[in-house]
């Protein structure tokens, strides 16, 4: 997937996430790898969930992208659902 | 956040947070890079600063202030095409090494985060020598130049930066300090998000990486020894030393530093180098510059010397100099304090030192070595091997370099093929973690996945064995110069001796050594040894139990190999394919034992095992080494005819001992297993037999067989905790070793068969198997049992059956040992069969309270035969099998 589509589609989530409704769910399966843009949109969207306590979900996420995640200690903040 | 920000600024630390936090995104995304990413990346910074060294250089040159513009220009070139011609063709990302013979794959895993420290005197060459190895092993760096070249190194870092992120590197990969300062320093070498921290420079910088707590690669100064031979090709040492000196005005901290020159050529170098546009310095000059260059209160070489010129140099020392003056040759008497120019000078001024013998030469070498540059470099220059073999031994630095220049020969690459760097580990002499020249394999954290390996396995008998009535007239085709038979006085007026004595061609010498009917002690064997001597003995035949038999194998080894020491060869054990003694085997050959059993039991006569009894100290010595087997062994049942009936019990029930502990072993083996098996199977039928009726002659046979089969298999498989209690019991309580293994037999089978409270390690097997095993024996008796628990209780009661019949004593305390008596020995023996190596091969390792409590269980007894028997020891069932 493009990185821009998917930073549309973080920023998207992180809105949703700031306006505090409900759960937001984000497809991650046709996400082979992300880069340095992403994992900080990825950054920014767990502290507003954090922030306005809201759940955010991530599907599908490919084994490399977790790691990444790991790596910068994000995976505490999400769901992983498959 | 990192602590000790006190000396810094909130903007400051907010500045350094900001690169951190882009270093350890850009380092945690670069995981997800393949193997053709990075070398697409990598090629990239190498064209790149390739194409901009000269410019890179004259940056350095005009912050720095030291060094020649051509030879930094000239180590551009080498960090990044020697550099990049060592990484190429390497893997760094996931499999990057393969051992298949081993079963071993090496699998990368990058660091993350380093913080990298740069030195002055290579300030460019090293950030592109680093940024490539950072690139290839996917790692992101935080760079802090010497403060007073961080704007050439930020400009190397842009270029290498700018051209990774076209390429596709990740954002953030590479940044660079502004305005670096040491608190800086501090603050990154102890952030968290730092996961390594690369420090080449001066010792102050080295001394703080190593300091941060952080896991560190700090390569620090050096003083590097010359030692001019007098084989030395001395045209080429010269201008190799010049060369390698003259490099970069000296900056390069693996040049040369002291030459000391072997008397007798030490005129003629001289008079080469002052030829090839060196100042040859006398004492006054040695004196002037050695005041002017080392400070005298740290030691080091002012700097304001570093990089310069040498003609600079003399120039600010008030020397007159040729103008084509390229180096500086101070002559000094000593090494030290006192003589100044003794340290490390990075520039082009060189001290050398007149030695009068090799010895001198290697002294003075070492002091050099030791005045700074321990674990550095050091250079030699001989055309003889033995010469270089004692420089190496004598200095300690992680590159020694043989007749070629120093500062370009330890960069790797050029003069030899050592792996091109910017950074000398120093080992620990240099506080450092590594010798290494700095590589990409620094920059990995190398995972190790090892797959399960099938240990070596054997199967190793003698090669003859003869069997069956009369199987002794084999001994016929055996010639021999001199003959011993070794037997004891019952088996010699039983007869049985001279039917081995008509057996042995009648033109062959023989000479009898009748020893003590008891089990082998040392005072027996070393008789045997003087009897051998005596005789120049070729030949030994044992005629006897297994005791005469070990016996005699011991006394072949102190005959051929009198130097064998029995306590040291005895040392205990884990596994005889590795353990720490070797037994002398080289003469092995020179003289034959052919082992005639008289009892069917222990089976010694193909065994590797020789038990001796120690009597001071009570206890049994197990040697055990394949060089003990017999060469022959003769399986003839007319010699165990005579044998009573408790002897025929007792060491029957040896025989079956071996055959079970060597089935359940965690050595078994297909090969073994045949043998066991067979061997049970054979005992359970016809031990009875033997028994009830001794002059049935196929019973004997089949016993006598099955003895030599059992122990076919325990030679190779070994046996097992029941030995460790029977030699425990038996050496203390003087019980035969038949019998003592009987009192213990039924309450090992349970044991073992139930789930362990420790497993024994056992590469060989897949899950835990003895209790299968055990089912397997009682499938074969045919016994009855649907499960394997039930198939174990059925042999149990077997085993029980069969000593019952053989009238042995149900119990340690119906040998009228009293409890009282038994319960003050059994922590010594729990001790002593804790040391016995037979359990090595248990499947389940013993805890020394089991070993207390078999003992007990053995004291008290087994149940009468129809009963669920009385073993309780660690009696946990398999419920899944
Ligand atoms: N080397 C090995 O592999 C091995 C294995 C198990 C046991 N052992 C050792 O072997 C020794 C026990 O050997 P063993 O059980 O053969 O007993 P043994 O050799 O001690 O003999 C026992 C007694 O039986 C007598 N005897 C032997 N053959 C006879 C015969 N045919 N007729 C009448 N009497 C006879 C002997 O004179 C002796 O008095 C112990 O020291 C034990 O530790 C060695
Ligand atoms: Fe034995």
């Amino acid at each position: 997937m493009e990185p821009q589509r998917l930073i549309e589609g973080l920023d998207l989530a992180a809105a949703r996430a700031a306006s505090g409704t409900g759960e937001v769910l984000v497809d991650f399966s046709v996400v082979g790898r992300i880069d340095s843009k992403t994992a900080a949109a990825l950054e920014q969207l767990a502290a507003l969930a954090g922030e306005h306590s809201v759940k955010v979900a991530l599907r599908g996420v490919h084994g490399d992208v977790y790691k990444v995640l790991k790596l910068l200690k994000l995976t505490e903040r999400f769901w992983f659902v498959s | 956040m990192a602590e000790n920000a006190q000396s810094l600024s909130d903007d400051r630390i907010q500045y350094l947070e900001g690169l951190v936090r882009r270093g350890r995104t850009a380092a945690a995304v670069f995981t997800q890079y393949t193997q053709q990413d990075v070398d697409r990346l990598v090629k990239a910074i190498v064209l790149a600063g390739l194409d901009q060294a000269q410019y890179l250089a004259r940056l350095a040159i005009e912050e720095t202030r030291l060094g020649v513009l051509e030879d930094k220009a000239i180590k551009n070139m080498v960090a990044t095409e020697f550099v990049y011609n060592y990484v190429r063709d390497r893997r760094s990302v996931g499999v990057i090494g393969e051992f298949p013979e081993r079963g071993l794959v090496e699998v990368a895993e990058p660091i993350g985060l380093i913080f990298s420290i740069l030195p002055i005197t290579n300030p460019t060459s090293t950030v592109l020598f680093k940024c490539i190895m950072a690139l290839k092993t996917r790692n992101a760096v935080i760079f802090g130049p010497h403060p007073k070249a961080w704007q050439c190194c930020r400009e190397a870092i842009r270029i290498m930066y700018e051209t990774a992120v076209k390429h596709g590197a990740p954002e953030g990969v590479f940044a660079c300090l502004e305005s670096p300062t040491i608190p800086d320093n501090n603050y990154l070498m102890r952030h968290k998000e730092v996961k390594l921290i690369d420090a080449t420079g001066g010792p102050g910088a080295v001394k703080a990486a190593y300091s941060s707590g952080k896991p560190a690669m700090g390569v620090g100064p050096g003083n590097t020894p010359v030692y001019l031979e007098k084989t030395a090709h001395l045209d080429m040492a010269v201008v190799d030393i010049i060369t390698s000196k003259t490099f970069d005005n000296g900056t390069i901290c693996a040049s040369e530093q002291t030459v000391v020159i072997d008397d007798e050529i030490y005129d003629q170098a001289i008079r080469k180098f002052a030829d090839l546009g060196a100042h040859i310095c006398n004492a006054k000059e040695t004196a002037i510059l050695g005041q002017a260059l080392v400070d005298p209160d740290t030691g080091f070489l002012r700097p304001m010397a570093i990089g310069q010129k040498a003609t600079d140099i003399a120039r600010a020392c008030g020397l007159r100099v040729k103008p084509e003056t390229k180096l500086l040759v101070a002559p000094i008497e000593g090494v030290g304090r006192d003589h100044p120019l003794s340290v490390e000078k990075l520039c082009p001024v060189i001290s050398v030192y007149r030695a009068h013998s090799a010895e001198e030469a290697l002294r003075v070498c070492v002091d050099v070595n030791h005045l700074g540059g321990l674990g550095h470099t050091a250079v030699v220059f001989s055309r003889d091997d033995e010469i270089i073999r004692r420089f190496s031994e004598a200095i300690n630095a992680g590159r020694i370099i043989a007749n070629s220049p120093g500062s370009i020969g330890a960069l790797g690459g050029v003069y030899n093929d050592m792996v091109p760097t910017f950074s000398f580990g120093c080992g620990t002499g240099g506080g450092n973690s590594t010798t290494d020249n700095v590589n990409l394999y620094h920059y990995l954290n190398i995972k190790r996945v090892a797959r399960r390996t099938q240990a070596h396995m054997w199967f190793r008998v003698p090669n003859q064995i003869y069997f069956n009535f009369n199987a002794v007239e084999n001994l016929r085709d055996f010639r021999s110069h001199s003959t011993l038979i070794v037997t004891n006085p019952l088996l010699e007026q039983m007869g049985h001796l001279d039917k081995v004595r008509h057996s042995i061609p009648p033109e062959t010498p023989v000479r009898v050594l009748a020893i003590p009917d008891a089990e082998p002690e040392v005072k027996a064997v070393l008789e045997g040894v003087e009897a051998l001597k005596m005789h120049a003995a070729d030949q030994i035949i044992a005629l006897g139990g297994g005791s005469v038999i070990d016996a005699a194998k011991i006394m072949k080894l102190k005959y051929v190999s009198p130097e064998a020491d029995l306590d040291e060869l005895a040392a205990p054990f884990l596994d005889i394919r590795k353990r720490a003694v070797e037994f002398p085997s080289a003469k092995n050959r020179q003289v034959r034992l052919i082992a005639i059993p008289t009892t069917s039991g222990t089976g010694s006569e193909v065994t590797p095992f020789a038990v001796l009894l120690d009597k001071e100290r009570g206890r049994k010595v197990t040697l055990a080494d394949y060089s003990l087997s017999p060469d022959v062994a003769i399986v003839d049942p007319q010699f165990v005819m005579t044998m009573p009936k408790n002897l025929t019990a007792d060491t029957g029930i040896d025989c079956l001992t071996h055959a079970l502990e060597a089935g359940v072993s965690i050595h078994a083996s297909p090969y073994t297993d045949s043998n066991a098996m067979q061997a049970i199977r054979l005992a359970f039928k016809y031990l009875p037999m033997a028994y009830e009726n001794p002059r049935d002659e196929e019973a004997r046979s089949m016993m006598h067989n099955a003895a030599c089969i059992a122990a076919l298999a325990f030679s190779n498989a070994s046996v097992g905790v029941n030995h460790a209690l029977a030699h425990a019991f038996g050496a203390r309580f003087r019980v035969g070793h038949g019998r003592a293994n009987a009192l213990m037999l039924p309450h090992v089978i349970a044991y073992n068969a139930s789930v362990p409270t420790k497993f024994m390690p056992s590469p060989n097997q897949r899950g835990y198997l003895a209790h299968k095993k055990y089912a397997l024996m009682a499938d074969l008796l045919g016994l009855a049992g649907d499960t394997v628990a039930d198939k174990v209780k059925s042999l149990v009661l077997a085993v029980e059956q069969l000593l019952d019949r053989l009238e042995v004593p149900r119990s340690i305390w119906e040998l009228g040992i009293s409890e009282e008596e038994f319960e003050r020995a059994l922590p010594e023996l729990a001790k002593v069969a804790f040391d016995d190596p037979s359990w090595r091969s248990n499947p389940r390792m013993p805890l020394v309270s089991e070993l207390v409590e078999l003992f007990r269980a053995a004291y008290r007894g087994r149940g009468p035969a129809n009963a669920d028997t009385a073993v309780q020891v660690g009696a946990k069932e398999w419920s899944c099998v």
